[in-house]
């Protein structure tokens, strides 16, 4: 008698980038990078290098996550209306890199409780089309689900799904913009414009510390130009002795008012998940 | 009242095993789930049949379960009773075993699973043709989308680049769920309880199911086999019984098929193109020879992301169904169209909202359907359902039920 209240759903709430076509851009950006030397410094340097260092910001921070095999976390989200009053959703996430192409990933829904049970099953392609399924508890049943809502919001938060996806590099345009501080360290600000039509946003503007290449903040501007939402990373934690996630996110979206925090907890890596721990007879099992 | 009609042999053996986990460090308070459910039906138009004499119903169901497991995951238990408490009809409060089964599962390839177990298959939305293992639990709703457990023995066996296997041995038929004299949204008859069966084995038949399925390429693509009681009865008039309040007395009659199927899923852009088709040989309809039918359900599913600005998202779907067999029992519409809207607010209390109608192609009856849930603070979910018969033509079935529209509201609450 459960009617599914989570039906048109989800994209991609991973972090993992693509391995080997990260290394081939960053060969490719290393030579542009070589080739563009006689023309530095030039007073007024132009867009092509503006571009090509912002590719090479983005493609280098792309790298420093790369190879982490998989990993498995638990997600809190508070969700604060403009009034005030809050609202919780837990689940837990699992991720596993792939050779070749994009990653996979299982979310199983913890809060609210109508939602308990409900898994989510995603796996992501460079080359086409993400596949997704959704388990619905309540009548045992898979079943596959759109994957073009990339800009619809993720639970009802101020998260869209494009904005847990993984970044990949191929699906921005870069330009550096300038040099900042943020959050206390000396970050790049490089602004990336979304290639894919099915963005929510015109563009985005990211500050990127300039000594780990985290994702500090992240300005988003809606297709209209103007500016919508603004996220910050905060309460970095380094595992594995190289990767670094923010066990603190917070959204804000400047047009309505609301806001919704993530806190991560529970990180693990190189649990030993492999695609098995992916498939459809793993999302029907998840609990 | 009482209608768990099978014997829970295996129920019997899943409490022992529950006794046994002992040693799992389960979390007493997190090993119970479920939902409990008041319902209150509003019937605006008088009923057409005697004896029922009701506009307005109110029921409760509550829908526990308990799943307790040890090393890793790799033996457990899971228990679903379901009761439905029902003013009107005492034959729609019925308590039934959704699932009440111990798992095994031995690394990642393989799992057993014994007991009432629960398995959906299919990915139209108008009509589950493919859904082959656990019977309609029809009394509880007329869509058909509510399912009573079924005894089986199942092995599932999974790989990642062949995909999943899974190999039913069932023997504890379930019969479906009707309606009795005094309930409303029943057909013009009244269904005896005292169902027949065309096997010597009546509910002890046993059966055999397997399903594979795989994606790939953007397509989900499921290939079955059914053999053993066929879920849907023949509805044989009973001339010798006397009927009640004027209406003619059905008997069930379950036949034995052989079934075969397909169920597939293509992923093109923004349409998710669906198929269900089948093919089954049983008993014909003077229950004489063989006879070999085929049924299909084909449709999309085209979703829009983000509606006028916002972020609603709208979801149209269109199928139309088939079956070749002549009319049986209640299953109201042969030869249909469906279409329907979805539309999901994505706000934060996870509004939904589903508006469809259906057409008879030769009949004309049409039905139409409203539902709509929202969530109301953390636990308490709000559904409401609205149903009619647009349009019934004297002579078909549905002209009986034109008069059961129906607005219906549920409250959920969830632990």
């Amino acid at each position: 008698m459960n009617r599914q209240t989570l039906e048109t759903i989800p994209a991609n709430p991973s972090t993992a980038p693509r391995r080997r076509r990260a290394r081939r851009l960053r060969g490719l950006a290393v030579a542009a990078l070589a080739l563009s030397l006689p023309l530095w410094p030039r007073p007024g340097a132009a867009a092509p290098d503006a571009a090509t260092r912002g590719k090479e910001i983005a493609v280098e921070r792309d790298r420093r996550d790369d190879g982490y095999g998989d990993s498995a976390a638990s997600l809190k989200m508070v969700l604060h209306n403009r009034h005030g009053q809050t609202s919780e959703r837990a689940l837990r996430v699992k991720n596993l890199e792939v050779n070749d192409d994009g990653d996979k990933l299982l979310i199983v829904f913890d809060r609210p409780r109508d939602v308990q049970g409900t898994a989510f099953l995603s796996h992501t392609h460079v080359r086409s089309a993400d596949d997704q399924w959704l388990f619905l508890p309540a009548l045992r049943r898979i079943k596959r689900i759109a994957s073009n809502n990339k800009s619809g919001p993720f639970m009802g938060s101020e998260f869209a799904y494009e904005d847990l996806a993984s970044q990949e590099v191929d699906k921005y345009r870069y330009r550096y913009l300038r040099d900042d501080r943020q959050d206390g360290q000396d970050a790049y600000v490089i602004e990336a414009i979304p290639t894919d039509p099915g963005s929510g946003y015109r563009r985005q503007l990211q500050w990127i510390d300039k000594r780990h290449y985290r994702l500090l903040r992240v300005d988003f501007y809606d297709r209209g130009n103007r500016k919508l939402k603004t996220l910050q990373n905060s309460r970095f934690e380094k595992y594995l002795g190289r990767y670094w996630r923010p066990l603190s996110m917070r959204m804000v979206n400047h047009q309505t008012g609301k806001r919704t925090e993530l806190f991560w907890a529970d990180y693990r890596f190189r649990k030993g998940l492999s695609e098995s721990d992916f498939t459809q007879g793993a999302l029907r099992r998840a609990r | 009242m009482f209608r768990l009609t099978h014997t829970p042999t295996l129920a019997v053996a899943w409490l022992s095993m529950v006794l046994c986990f002992g040693a799992s460090p389960a979390d007493a308070q997190q090993a119970m789930t479920g939902e409990v459910g008041t319902e209150l039906t509003y019937f605006p138009r008088d009923a057409g049949q005697s004896p029922q004499d009701h506009h307005t119903r109110f029921a409760a169901h509550a829908a526990p379960e308990l799943y307790l497991d040890a090393w890793d995951g790799r033996l457990y238990t899971l228990v679903a009773p379901f009761v439905r408490v029902d003013e009107r009809d005492g034959r729609r409060s019925h308590t039934d075993l959704r699932e009440a089964l111990v798992g095994v599962r031995g690394d990642d390839y393989w799992e057993l699973r014994a007991g009432f177990v629960r398995s959906f298959w299919g990915v139209t939305e108008s009509k589950h043709l493919v859904n082959a293992i656990n019977q309609t639990d029809l009394v509880e709703n007329p869509d058909g989308e509510d399912f009573l457990g079924q005894p089986a023995v199942q092995l599932g066996l999974s790989h990642p680049d062949l995909g999943l296997l899974d190999v039913y041995g069932m023997a504890g038929f379930r019969e479906r769920t009707f309606p009795g004299a005094r309930g409303r949204l029943r057909f013009p008859a009244v269904i005896d309880d005292d169902a027949r069966y065309q096997s010597e084995h009546r509910r002890a038949q046993p059966e055999l199911a397997l399903r594979y399925s795989h994606s790939f390429l953007g397509i989900d693509l499921g290939l079955h086999y059914f053999y053993g009681n066929q879920r849907d009865p023949i509805l044989l008039l009973d001339t010798s019984a006397v009927p009640m309040g004027g209406a003619p007395v059905f008997v069930p009659y379950y036949r034995v098929i052989h079934q075969a199927g397909l169920d597939a899923q293509l992923q093109l852009g923004d349409f998710l193109l669906k198929l269900e088709a089948l093919a089954r040989a049983g008993k014909g309809f003077d229950l004489g020879e063989e006879a070999r039918t085929v049924a299909a359900t084909t449709g999309f599913e085209y979703t829009l992301v983000g509606v006028f600005d916002s972020a609603i998202d709208l979801g149209l779907l269109l199928e139309y169904s088939y079956d070749d067999r002549d009319f049986l029992a209640p299953g109201f519409l042969d030869d249909d169209v469906f279409g329907g809207m979805r539309l999901a607010f994505n706000d934060e209390a996870s509004t939904t909202v589903l508006a469809g109608a259906a057409t008879d192609v030769h009949e004309g009856s049409t039905f139409v359907n409203l539902e709509a849930s929202r969530r109301l603070g953390d636990s308490l979910t709000l559904e409401l359902e609205a149903r009619a018969f647009a349009y019934a033509p004297v002579g078909t079935p549905s002209h009986a039920l034109r008069r059961d529209a129906y607005v219906q509201t549920t409250l959920l609450t969830y632990f």
